[in-house]
């Protein structure tokens, strides 16, 4: 059993409520134990930085030190959290690891072990692995994958048998905050990404961040594209029995693309 | 980043347009990244200040990660929003600003941001109480939004918030 300290964010708990859920339930059928910081306050999100960097750090860095408390690295599944804790961890010079979930699937866990546990294949489900600006971006010594060109879910997906199709845009920028205040650049962006998937492809886009899922289900102008977690499309492939009510909570519902592949 | 850090380091600036080229938000801007840069150097600095650059930066990372001198602009633009504040200038792009500071607001009330309340208040403030009613009550018959707040680290959270004026 791997332990580590769970940071969700306050998307996991609300907005991005599919993604806990699939987390949780992906992570105990891999052995991993997820226990969550307790009182874990907002990271800021974009907000934070933006008007006040110094906030920002100090509302991270209550995070990490309860975290130094219980005594192991953080898991964090949301990129935009994951940046903020991580951004704070450098300037506070922090011992807590601050780590993506991806990043802890896919090194700690690894893809023998992953394609181990996949019941049914989902071939003939043809994604474009979408990592948007945080996952890669700014690159440190120790990122943990490429920055232009991540291969993580990639190969994560692949194990799950899916089509991976390759495309331009995986880490390119969704619009991130200005999905409220700026809704028609945020339209604008998104619409390239959906229009570039299709273009390569694919059926839908695979997402590590609420923050990018929620801006490219909502954001998206004339198409009807699924837009998944990646660890809904883990749980599939692990024939968990969950995935229905992780995908009614969708605003695009991938429900007949799943059931036109029979998955 | 403070003042002279940000001189010295724009000092670097080669005009190579690297940033500019990459940024996502480009279009939209009134001075590009690099010009930004640029009109820092020659010292109008009041100009930036004004400018929608500094409040359409999403942060994406794109160009300091592809800068040759490593300049940290998402970072610089951190401090030239917090100095346009402080200056109390007027935001070029007021729904951005004022979106960023009820988002604040949220966490410091609650400790964990609430996004019903958010929308709502934004809504009011904005102006723009229609946009996206559908949206809003889909995601609110699927549960993604919750009515009642979480409350996390209240007392540690109002020193904070104290500390970082
Ligand atoms: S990429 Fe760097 S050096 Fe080149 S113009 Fe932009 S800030 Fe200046
Ligand atoms: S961090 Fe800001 S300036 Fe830099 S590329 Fe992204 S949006 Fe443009």
């Amino acid at each position: 059993m791997m332990r580590f300290s769970y940071y969700p964010g306050c998307s996991l708990h609300s907005t991005g409520k599919e993604y806990e859920e699939s987390t949780e339930v992906v992570c105990q059928a891999l052995g991993i134990e997820l226990v969550e910081i307790p009182d874990w306050n907002c990271c800021g999100a974009s907000a934070a930085h933006s008007l006040n960097h110094q906030l920002s750090i100090q509302l991270n860095s209550r995070n990490l030190l309860l975290a130094q408390d219980a005594g192991f690295d953080i898991a964090v599944p949301c990129s935009a959290c994951y940046h903020n804790l991580k951004q704070a961890k450098e300037e506070l010079k922090s011992n807590v690891q601050v780590r993506h979930l991806l990043d802890v699937l896919y090194h700690e866990i690894g893809i023998d072990n992953i394609r181990k546990m996949v019941k049914r294949s989902l071939s003939g489900l043809k994604v474009a692995p979408y990592y948007g600006c945080l996952i890669t971006r700014p690159p440190k010594e120790n990122s943990f994958d490429s920055i232009e060109q991540p291969q993580s879910m990639d190969r994560l997906l692949d194990a799950c048998g899916c089509e991976v199709m390759k495309w331009s845009y995986k880490t390119d920028c969704c619009g991130g905050s200005l999905s409220l205040s700026q809704t028609p650049i945020v339209v604008n962006l998104v619409t390239k990404l959906i229009n570039m998937a299709k273009q390569a492809g694919a059926d839908c886009i695979i997402t590590a961040c609420p923050m990018c899922q929620a801006n490219l289900e909502m954001r998206q102008d004339g198409t009807k594209m699924p837009i998944f977690y990646w660890t809904e499309v883990l749980g599939m492939a692990f024939g968990i029995k969950e995935i229905q009510s992780w995908f009614k909570k969708h605003l695009v519902s991938p429900m007949n693309l799943v059931a036109r592949l029979n998955l | 980043m403070e003042k002279d850090v940000i001189e010295s380091s724009i000092g670097k600036c080669l005009q190579c347009l690297k940033c500019t080229a990459g940024c996502p938000l480009a279009s939209w801007m009134d001075y590009k990244p690099n010009q930004i840069n640029r009109i820092i150097q020659m010292g109008d600095k009041d100009r930036v200040l004004h400018s929608s650059t500094i409040w359409l930066c999403v942060g994406c990372q794109t160009c300091v990660t592809r800068c040759p001198m490593k300049i940290d602009m998402p970072h610089l633009m951190d401090d030239l929003r917090k100095m346009a504040l402080k200056e109390k200038i007027p935001a070029k792009e007021p729904n951005i600003a004022l979106f960023h500071q009820l988002f604040l607001n949220s966490v410091k009330r609650w400790g964990r941001v609430h996004e019903l309340e958010l929308i709502g208040l934004y809504k009011l403030k904005s102006g723009q109480l229609f946009a996206d009613m559908k949206l809003g009550q889909e995601m609110f018959k699927k549960g993604k939004l919750k009515l009642l707040p979480e409350m996390a680290g209240q007392k540690d959270l109002q020193q904070i918030f104290r500390e970082c004026k």
